[in-house]
C-alpha cells in the first residue's frame, strides 16, 4: 500500500486540478483500499481505469461509478462480517473467561471460607478447652478443698492446722501437676494463709509459694489467714500483704519435692492471688489478667471454698492459665496456612496472636493488655482498624464480618471475624489470610486466561478477517469479473454494431460501386458490338472491358475478403478454363510489366487440363496477388508463371533444363519431401487434380528467415518495404489462406540467383465431362505442315520458353534476340529455301544469291551500299513473288516490335526490309501498349495482318500457327486486287491506328475524283497542297519529273506545275539545293523501276498513288541520312495505295505550314510535322481562317501574297471550315468588339477567334462607330478612311481590309463614348442607310434595369461579364441567323 | 521525371488556387482558349490584367487621396477592375470590388480606402500566385520542349 500511495496520489494530483470529481472518487477508492486491506493488483486495475476514465468518454466513467458502488457494497458487507466476527469472538472470550473465573472463584471462596472458619475455630476451641479445663480444675480444687477443710474443722491446734495445710498442699499439687497448662493454683484461706503453685514457663521452673502469717504463727497459718481474712479484711489483707512474708520454694516439676531452699519473695514478685474479692457472687468467675511473669495475658478463675457446715467461705481457690498455648496453636496454624490470626476480647484487647509480637504493654503500673488496634504488627493493626471501621465502634454480639478483598499493606487479604460468645468472656477471633494464598493461582490464572483468550481471539479475529478477505475478495473478484464481462459484452455489442455498420457500409458501397460498374460493362458490351469501331478502339474497349470486369470482381471480393479472414469463405465449384484465366491475368499484368521493364512469361505445361473445377475468381486472385507482388519487387529481369500437373517428376525435369539441373532436382526432392503426405500416387485422383505452380521473379528476394512469415498478416519481409513499395502485407496472407482453402500449400523455395521462387500447388476438381479434357489444338498438327518458326523476341525468357515448347512439339524453331540475329536467320533460312525453290520455280535470274543478301543486311545496318545492288534487289523484288515462293515450308516469323530500332527512323527501313520477305514468310507482329502508332500504322500499311499483343504465350502462338496454316492452304493473300478488301477487313480486325473518319472521307473523295479523272477544284486544291508541301521540302522539282515519267495523267502534272509558281520560294531553294542531285538520281531510278515494272496495264490510279507516294519520301530526304532514305523509299513502290491516303493529313499539315511560313516560323518545323498527325489536325484549322485578319500577317499579305486573291483564301477557309473543325461555329462571321479593358478585349477576341470568327477590337464607342461607318462605306473609300483613322487608340488597324461586320459586341461602360451612346450613334447612322447590325451589349451590371436600358438604346441582346462562351455563341448565332 | 514533377506541381498549384477561391471557372475558360495559335494566351491576358489593374489601383489611390473625392471616377475604375478581374477569374479581387462599389455609392471615403487596401492585398496575392504558376508552367513547358 505504502509504495502505491505516492504514485497514485501523484497521478491524482495530475488529475486533480482538471476535475475534482474523479479526484474525490479516487480518494474514496484509496480510502476503501486502505480499509479493506486490498491487494495491490486488484486495486490497480480499477484505478487505472479510473484515471483513464478521466480522459476517456463518459461511458467508461459511468461504468466506473457502477464499479465503485459495487466496491462500496462489497466493503460494507466485508466490514459488517468482520464486526460481527469480532463481536462473536469477543463474547466468546468474555464468557469463557467469566465462567472459568467466576465458578472457580466461587468454589474457591466457599472453600476458603470453610478453611478460614476452620482455622479460626481451632484456636477458639483451644481457648474454649482452656477455659473449660481451668474451670474444671478450679471446681475440682474447690471440691477437694471443701472436703479437706470439712475434715479439719476447727483445727484448734496449731498442729492440726499445719496438718490441714499440708494436706491441702498435696491435693493442690496433685491437681496442679496433672494439669500442665495451669499457670498457677492459689488457695488463700480465710486466716490469711496462702498456698500457691506456680509454673514459670519462661524459666521452666515450678515454684511453691506460701505466706507466713505473723511471726507468731507458722507461715502456713499466716497464709491461710491472710487468705481467709481476705474477704473480711480486705484492708488488712492488703495491709497483711505488707505484713505477710512470702516464701518460694522451687519444686521438682514431676515429683513436687522441694529442690531448692525456701526463699523469701519480695512483694513485687508475688503472683496474683485470688482473694475473696475475686468472688463477687460466690460463683465461679474468671477474667483476664496479666502478670509480670508471663508476657501473655492470663486467664484466671476463682471459686470460693465453703465450709460444709455453715457455708461460710473457708478459702478462695484461684486458677490461672496462660493463653500461650492458644497463641502457639495459632502460630502453628499460620505457619501451615500463612496469614494471621488473633483473638481479642470483646473490648478489643488482644488475647492471642499468631505473631510473636508482645501482647502486653509495659506501663509503670505493670504490664497491661493491649488493644488490637495498637498491635505492633502492622497487618494486624490495620486489619483491626478495618474491622473497627466496619463495626462502627460498637461491637455487637454475634456480629461476624467476612471481607474478601481487603487491601492491607498493599496486599489483598481475606478478613474474617468470628464471634465466640463465652459467659463473662466473649471473644472475637479474627483471621487474616492473604488472598494470594487462597486465590493467588486463581487470580493469576484468570488473568493469564484472559490474556490468552484475548490474544487467541485476536488471532482468530485476524485469521477470520483474512479468511473473510479471501472469501469476499473471491466474491468481489467474481463481481469485478462479471462487471468486466458486462462491459466487455457491451463493448462487443458496440463493436459488432460498428462492424455491422462497416459491413453494411461495404455492402452499400459495393452495391453503389457495382451498379455503375455494371453499367460501364454493359455499355462496353454494347460498344463492342458496334461495327463502326476501329481495331484500335475495339482493342482498347476490350481492354477496358477486361479491366472493368476485374474491377467488378475486386468489388465483389471486398466482401469476400472479410469472409476469408473469418474463415467463412465458401469456395465456388464450377468448371473454368484455367489456362485462359491465367492468360488473361498475364495480359492484364503485361502493361504493368512493360512499365516496370519486367518480362512476364506464362509457361504452362501441355498436360495441364484445359478445364478444371474450382473457384476461378479465387485462383485468379491468388495469382494476381502473387504476380503483382512479384512485379512490385522486381525492377528488372523477368517474371515467370509456370504451371504443370503434379504427377510426373521427369516431366518437371524435362521442362526446366535451363534451370540449374541440380537445383531442380533438389527442389523436386524438397517438394516430394514437403508434401510427402500427398504422395506421388495421389497427385491425380479420380476426381481431383493437383496442379503445381511456380512464380519465379528476379526481384529483390526474401531472406530465408522470412520465408514463413511473409505469409502472415501485415507482415512484410522488410520494414522498409512499405516505404519503398507500399502495400499492407495482406496480399500473401490472403493468398495462403486461399491456397490452403483449396487444399494446397504455398512456400517460398530456394532459388539460384536473385529473386524469389514461390511454389504452390492447388487441388482442383476434375471436370465432369471427360470430353472437355481433350487438349486444345495440338501444335503437333503443324509439324506435318512443315512449319518453321522464327522467333524474334526481345525478352529472353519468353523466347526460350516458347521455342522450347515449339521444339518439344517438333516444330523447327529458330531464335533471334535482336535485329541482327533475325536478319541472319532470315537470310539463311529463307534464302536457302528460295534457292531450293528456284529449282522448281525457275523464274528468276540466278545472279541473285546469298551474297546480295549479305549486302542487304549491311545496308540495313546503315552502311552505304551501291544503288545498283539495291536496284538489283528491287528488281528481284518486283517479281510476282506470291506465286513463286510457295516453298515446302511454311515460314512463320514472329517479330517483336521491340526489336525494331525505334530511336530513329531506322525502324522504317527495317520494316521495309522485312517487307520483302513478306511474300515468303508469314510475319506475326507482337506489339505492346506503348508501341508507337507510327509503327503500328506502318505495319498495317504494309498489310501485316497477324498482330498480337505482348506477351506471347502458348495459345497466342497456336493461334498464329493456326492462322498461318489456314493461310498456307489458301495461299498468300497479298495480291493487289485484294488490297481494298484487306483494308476494310483490317479496319475491323487488325488496324492499329485510329484513322480520322474525315480522312477516310477525303480518301474516298480523292479516289473517286481520281478515277473519274476530273480536274475539279477540290482535287486541285488537294494537289495544291501536295505541291505546297513539296515546295517546302525543296524537292518539288523532282516530283513533276517523276510524275511526268510515270504518269499519263497530264492534268495532274499541270496542277503541280501550276503550284510550282508560288512554291518557288528562295528559302526553299536554298535549303533544297544540296539535295537536288541525289534526289534527282533517285527520282530517275524510281522512274526507271516503275517504268520497268509497271507496264501499261497498271491503272492510272495506282500510278498516281505511286507518284503521290513519293511525297513523304521526299520529305524524309530532308533528314540527315540521305542514303538511308533512298533505300527506304524503295519498297514503297510495292506498297499499296492505302498508305498514300493515310499520308494525306500530313500533306495537309505541310500545306498549312507552308502558308504559315510567312509568320516567321522556321521551315524545319515541317520536317517533323508528319510525325504527329494530331498536331497537324489542330494546326490546319485556325490559321487558314484567321490569316487574312491577323495583324502580324498583314504585312506579309501586303507584300508577298497580294497576288493571291482574297476570294480564294476565303473560299479555302470556308471549305476547310466545313471539313475540318466542328468547333468553328462562328466561322465566317466578322465581329466588331468594342471593349476598353485590355484584358477583356483580349479574352473576348480569342474566344471569338476560337470559334472561327473574325474579330476587330476597338477601345471605345467612338472607334466602334467610326469603324462601322467606314466599313459600310464603299470599298474605294477604304484606303483613305484608313489614313483618317490611323493612329487611333494605338491600334494600327487597317480598315480597308475590314469585311462587312456581322455583329457588334459592345461594352456598356467605356471611356470617351460609352456603349449606350455608341449604340445610339450607330442606330442613328443606320437610319440613314436602312441597315440593322445586331449589337450585343456586354456589361458587368447584372441588373434588369441595365438590360432594359440596353434594349432601350437599340441593342439586340445582352451578355453579362465574365463572358460565358457558350452563351455568347448561342446569342451571336441567334442574332446572326436572324439577320441571315 | 522533372517534367512530370513540374507538371504535377503546376496542376497542384492551379488546384490550390481554385480551392482557396483565388480563381474561378473563368480562368479555366481562359486556359481552354489557349492553344497552339495563342500558346501564351493566358500569360498574355493575365499580364494585361496586371498592368491594367496596377494602373487602375494607382489611379484609385490617387483619386481617393484627392479632395474632394471624385466618386464617379472611382466607381468607373472599380467597375473596370471588377470587369477585368472577373474576366480572368480572379474571384477574390472581384468579390472585394463589390463592397468597394457599395461604399463608393455611399460616398464613404473610409470604406473606399479600406476596400482599396483589400483590393490591393488581394491583387498582390493573386499576382504572386499567378506569377509562380506561370514560372512553373514555363519551366515545365521548356523542359518538355527540350525533351521533344
Amino acid at each position: 500500500m505504502a509504495e502505491q500511495m505516492p504514485s497514485s496520489s501523484s497521478a491524482l494530483r495530475f488529475d486533480a486540478h482538471l476535475r475534482p470529481w474523479p479526484w474525490l472518487r479516487s480518494f474514496c477508492e484509496i480510502l476503501l483500499c486502505s480499509v479493506g486491506f486490498c491487494k495491490h493488483g486488484r486495486r490497480r486495475v480499477p484505478r487505472q481505469h479510473l484515471l483513464r476514465g478521466g480522459v476517456e468518454d463518459g461511458d467508461l466513467q459511468y461504468g466506473n461509478a457502477r464499479c465503485l458502488s459495487s466496491y462500496y457494497s462489497v466493503f460494507v458487507a466485508r466490514l459488517a462480517i468482520m464486526v460481527m466476527l469480532a463481536i462473536l469472538i469477543g463474547m466468546l472470550t468474555i464468557l469463557t473467561w467469566h465462567f472459568t473465573r467466576v465458578y472457580t472463584t466461587k468454589s474457591i471462596n466457599s472453600l476458603a471460607y470453610g478453611l478460614r472458619y476452620e482455622l479460626l475455630q481451632r484456636p477458639i476451641l483451644r481457648m474454649w478447652n482452656i477455659l473449660n479445663s481451668t474451670v474444671e480444675v478450679t471446681v475440682a480444687q474447690v471440691k477437694l478443698s471443701q472436703y479437706v477443710i470439712g475434715q479439719h474443722t476447727n483445727p484448734d491446734t496449731h498442729a492440726k492446722q499445719a496438718e490441714l495445710y499440708e494436706v491441702m498442699r498435696d491435693i493442690t499439687w496433685a491437681l496442679f501437676s496433672s494439669r500442665k497448662f495451669l499457670n498457677a493454683i492459689t488457695i488463700s484461706y480465710g486466716d490469711g494463709h496462702v498456698q500457691a503453685f506456680h509454673r514459670d514457663h519462661k524459666k521452666n521452673n515450678t515454684y511453691y509459694m506460701y505466706s507466713e502469717l505473723t511471726n507468731l504463727q507458722s507461715k502456713e497459718m499466716q497464709m491461710v489467714d491472710m487468705l481467709a481474712s481476705s474477704h473480711f479484711w480486705r484492708n488488712r489483707s492488703s495491709a497483711g500483704g505488707i505484713s505477710a512474708i512470702w516464701y518460694k520454694e522451687t519444686l521438682d516439676p514431676i515429683t513436687g519435692k522441694r529442690i531448692g531452699l525456701r526463699r523469701q519473695v519480695p512483694p513485687d514478685d508475688i503472683i496474683n492471688i485470688a482473694g475473696i474479692s475475686a468472688i463477687r457472687d460466690g460463683a465461679a468467675s474468671w477474667h483476664v489478667t496479666v502478670s509480670k511473669f508471663t508476657d501473655s495475658p492470663l486467664l484466671s478463675a476463682a471459686l470460693p471454698v465453703r465450709y460444709p457446715i455453715d457455708g461460710s467461705i473457708a478459702a478462695v481457690v484461684g486458677v490461672t492459665t496462660t493463653f500461650f498455648s492458644v497463641g502457639q496453636l495459632m502460630r502453628e496454624l499460620v505457619e501451615f496456612h500463612s496469614g494471621y490470626i488473633y483473638l481479642t476480647s470483646q473490648e478489643g484487647y488482644l488475647l492471642a496472636t499468631s505473631t510473636d509480637t508482645p501482647l502486653l504493654r509495659n506501663t509503670t503500673t505493670g504490664p497491661k493488655l493491649m488493644m488490637a488496634v495498637d498491635s505492633q504488627y502492622p497487618i494486624i493493626r490495620s486489619g483491626a482498624g478495618r474491622l473497627q471501621k466496619a463495626y462502627g465502634g460498637n461491637l455487637q454480639l454475634n456480629h461476624e464480618i467476612h471481607m474478601e478483598n481487603v487491601i492491607l499493606q498493599n496486599q489483598r487479604y481475606y478478613l474474617d471475624s468470628f464471634f465466640l460468645n463465652l459467659k463473662r468472656l466473649p471473644l472475637v477471633g479474627v483471621i487474616i489470610i492473604p488472598r494470594s494464598y487462597v486465590m493467588g493461582k486463581v487470580d493469576q490464572r484468570s488473568y493469564e486466561t484472559l490474556v490468552i483468550l484475548i490474544s487467541a481471539s485476536l488471532c482468530i479475529l485476524l485469521v477470520g478477517c483474512v479468511c473473510i478477505m479471501i472469501l469476499t475478495s473471491g466474491v468481489s473478484k467474481e463481481m469485478k469479473l462479471r462487471a468486466e464481462l458486462i462491459s466487455h459484452l457491451d463493448a462487443r455489442r458496440r463493436a459488432e454494431a460498428s462492424n455491422n455498420y462497416k459491413s453494411q457500409f461495404l455492402a452499400n458501397m459495393s452495391h453503389e460501386l457495382r451498379t455503375p460498374m455494371a453499367a460501364v460493362i454493359g455499355l462496353l458490351d454494347i460498344l463492342m458490338c458496334d461495327d463502326c469501331l476501329t481495331n484500335e478502339q475495339v482493342a482498347t474497349i476490350s481492354q477496358i472491358h477486361k479491366c472493368s470486369t476485374a474491377l467488378l470482381r475486386l468489388l465483389n471480393n471486398i466482401l469476400d475478403l472479410s469472409k476469408v479472414e473469418s474463415g467463412k469463405l465458401v469456395l465456388e465449384d464450377a468448371e473454368f478454363d484455367l489456362e485462359r484465366e491465367l492468360e488473361g491475368l498475364v495480359d492484364m499484368f503485361s502493361v504493368q510489366c512493360i512499365d516496370h521493364n519486367v518480362e512476364i512469361v506464362l509457361d504452362l505445361a501441355d498436360d495441364m487440363p484445359k478445364l478444371v473445377r474450382g473457384d476461378s475468381a479465387r485462383v485468379v486472385q491468388i495469382f494476381a496477388n502473387l504476380i503483382s507482388n512479384s512485379i512490385k519487387f522486381t525492377s528488372s529481369g523477368h517474371l515467370i508463371l509456370r504451371g504443370w500437373t503434379g504427377f510426373s517428376n521427369n516431366f518437371s525435369c524435362k521442362r526446366k533444363p535451363w534451370l540449374d539441373e541440380q537445383n531442380t532436382q533438389v527442389s523436386l526432392k524438397k517438394k516430394v519431401k514437403q508434401h510427402g503426405g500427398i504422395g506421388e500416387g495421389s497427385f491425380k485422383r479420380d476426381d481431383q487434380i493437383t496442379l503445381w505452380f511456380e512464380v519465379d521473379d528476379t526481384g529483390c528476394g526474401i531472406i530465408p528467415s522470412k520465408w514463413e512469415s511473409v505469409f502472415e498478416s501485415f507482415e512484410q519481409a522488410d520494414p522498409s518495404t512499405t516505404r519503398m513499395y507500399g502495400g499492407t502485407g495482406l496480399g500473401l496472407c490472403i493468398v495462403r489462406t486461399l491456397v490452403n482453402k483449396m487444399g494446397g500449400q504455398i512456400k517460398v523455395v530456394k532459388k539460384d540467383g536473385p529473386g524469389t521462387l514461390m511454389q504452390l500447388y492447388l487441388v482442383f476438381g476434375a471436370p465432369v465431362e471427360l470430353g472437355c479434357h481433350i487438349p486444345q489444338k495440338n501444335p503437333k498438327e503443324y509439324v506435318q505442315q512443315k512449319l518453321m518458326v522464327i522467333l524474334a523476341l526481345n525478352g529472353n525468357m519468353g523466347r526460350i520458353t516458347m521455342s522450347r515448347w515449339l521444339r518439344g512439339n517438333g516444330i523447327d524453331t529458330h531464335e533471334a534476340s535482336d535485329w541482327k540475329d533475325l536478319m541472319q536467320i532470315l537470310c539463311q533460312t529463307l534464302e536457302h529455301n528460295r534457292n531450293t525453290g528456284i529449282g522448281t520455280h525457275n523464274h528468276l535470274g540466278s545472279e541473285i544469291n546469298c551474297d546480295s543478301c549479305e549486302v542487304e543486311c549491311d545496308l540495313v545496318r546503315g552502311c552505304s551500299a551501291s544503288i545498283v545492288t539495291i536496284s538489283n534487289i528491287t528488281h528481284f523484288e518486283s517479281q510476282d513473288i506470291n506465286e513463286v515462293y510457295m516453298g515446302p515450308k511454311n515460314f512463320v516469323v514472329v517479330v517483336d516490335a521491340e526489336i525494331l530500332d525505334q530511336s530513329t527512323y531506322i525502324w522504317k527501313e527495317q520494316l521495309d526490309y522485312l517487307d520483302k520477305y513478306s511474300g515468303r514468310a508469314n510475319f506475326a507482329w507482337i506489339l505492346n501498349h506503348d508501341t508507337s502508332n507510327n509503327i503500328k500504322m506502318e505495319l498495317r500499311k504494309k498489310g501485316y495482318q497477324l498482330m498480337v499483343n505482348w506477351p506471347l504465350y502458348k495459345s497466342k502462338l497456336i493461334q498464329i500457327l493456326e492462322t498461318v496454316s489456314v493461310k498456307g492452304e489458301t495461299g498468300f493473300a497479298r495480291k493487289t486486287n485484294d488490297r481494298k478488301s484487306s483494308l476494310t477487313s483490317e479496319a475491323k480486325t487488325h488496324e492499329r491506328d485510329e484513322i480520322d473518319p474525315i480522312q477516310f472521307d477525303y480518301d474516298c473523295y480523292s479516289n473517286s475524283s481520281a478515277t473519274s479523272d476530273d480536274g475539279i477544284c477540290d482535287l486541285r486544291s488537294c494537289a495544291h497542297h501536295h505541291a505546297v508541301n513539296d515546295a517546302e521540302d525543296g524537292l518539288s522539282t523532282l516530283q513533276p519529273t517523276c510524275c511526268k515519267g510515270v504518269s499519263s495523267d497530264e492534268r495532274r502534272i499541270s496542277h503541280m506545275e501550276h503550284f510550282n509558281a508560288f512554291r518557288q520560294m528562295p528559302q526553299s531553294f536554298v535549303k533544297s539545293e544540296n539535295m537536288n542531285e541525289s534526289s534527282n538520281a533517285f527520282g530517275k531510278t524510281s522512274y526507271h523501276m516503275i517504268s520497268c515494272d509497271r507496264n501499261a496495264e497498271v491503272d492510272k490510279k495506282q500510278l498516281r498513288d505511286s507518284a503521290l507516294w513519293l511525297d513523304p519520301k521526299w520529305k524524309n530526304s530532308c533528314s540527315r541520312e540521305n542514303k538511308c532514305c533512298l533505300i527506304k523509299s524503295r519498297p514503297a513502290y510495292r506498297n499499296n495505295g492505302i498508305c498514300l491516303m493515310q499520308e494525306y493529313p500530313s500533306k495537309r499539315a505541310s500545306c498549312s505550314f507552308s502558308i504559315e511560313e510567312p509568320h516567321g516560323k522556321p521551315l524545319c518545323n515541317s520536317e517533323c510535322s508528319d510525325a504527329s498527325e494530331l498536331q497537324v489536325d489542330r494546326d490546319d484549322v485556325q490559321p487558314l481562317s484567321t490569316m487574312p485578319f491577323d495583324n502580324s500577317c498583314r504585312s506579309y499579305a501586303n507584300g508577298r501574297l497580294q497576288a493571291v486573291p482574297d476570294e480564294f483564301n476565303q473560299k479555302d477557309c470556308k471549305s476547310s471550315k466545313i471539313v475540318l473543325s466542328p468547333k468553328s461555329s462562328l466561322q465566317g462571321l466578322t465581329i466588331l468588339l468594342a471593349e476598353d479593358t485590355p484584358v477583356l478585349q483580349r479574352v473576348a477576341t480569342i474566344m471569338l477567334e476560337k470559334m472561327g470568327a473574325t474579330v476587330l477590337a476597338v477601345g471605345d464607342g467612338q472607334q466602334a462607330v467610326d469603324a462601322l461607318r467606314f466599313n459600310s462605306a464603299a470599298d474605294g473609300c477604304r484606303r483613305c478612311s484608313a489614313s483618317l483613322e490611323d493612329g487611333k487608340a494605338g491600334s494600327n488597324l487597317q480598315l480597308q481590309d475590314l469585311p462587312v461586320f456581322d455583329l457588334i459586341l459592345m461594352d456598356c461602360q467605356m471611356p470617351r463614348m460609352d456603349g449606350y451612346e455608341a449604340t445610339k450613334a450607330i442606330r442613328r447612322y443606320e437610319a440613314e442607310t436602312g441597315k440593322h447590325i445586331p449589337i450585343v451589349a456586354l456589361t458587368a451590371h447584372a441588373m434588369s434595369s441595365d438590360e432594359a436600358k440596353c434594349l432601350e438604346v437599340g441593342m439586340d441582346a445582352y451578355l453579362t461579364k465574365p463572358i460565358d462562351s457558350k452563351q455568347m455563341v448561342s446569342t451571336i448565332l441567334s442574332l446572326v441567323g436572324r439577320v441571315d | 521525371m522533372e517534367v512530370i514533377q513540374l507538371q504535377r506541381r503546376h496542376i497542384e498549384h492551379i488546384n490550390s488556387l481554385f480551392q482557396e477561391g483565388y480563381l474561378d471557372d473563368q480562368f479555366t475558360q481562359l486556359q481552354q482558349l489557349q492553344d497552339e495559335v495563342n500558346p501564351d494566351f493566358v500569360v498574355e491576358v493575365v499580364s494585361l490584367f496586371f498592368q491594367d489593374s496596377e494602373k487602375l489601383l494607382t489611379d484609385l489611390g490617387r483619386t481617393l487621396e484627392a479632395q474632394p473625392v471624385d466618386f464617379k471616377r472611382v466607381d468607373a475604375c472599380v467597375h473596370q477592375l471588377k470587369g477585368s478581374s472577373s474576366s480572368i477569374g480572379a474571384q477574390r479581387v472581384k468579390n472585394v470590388c463589390i463592397p468597394f462599389r457599395v461604399s463608393c455609392e455611399e460616398k464613404n471615403r473610409d470604406g473606399c480606402l479600406r476596400c482599396l487596401r483589400q483590393v490591393e492585398q488581394e491583387f498582390v496575392f493573386i499576382k504572386n500566385k499567378l506569377e509562380t504558376l506561370f514560372r512553373v508552367s514555363n519551366i515545365s513547358r521548356l523542359s518538355k520542349a527540350s525533351r521533344v
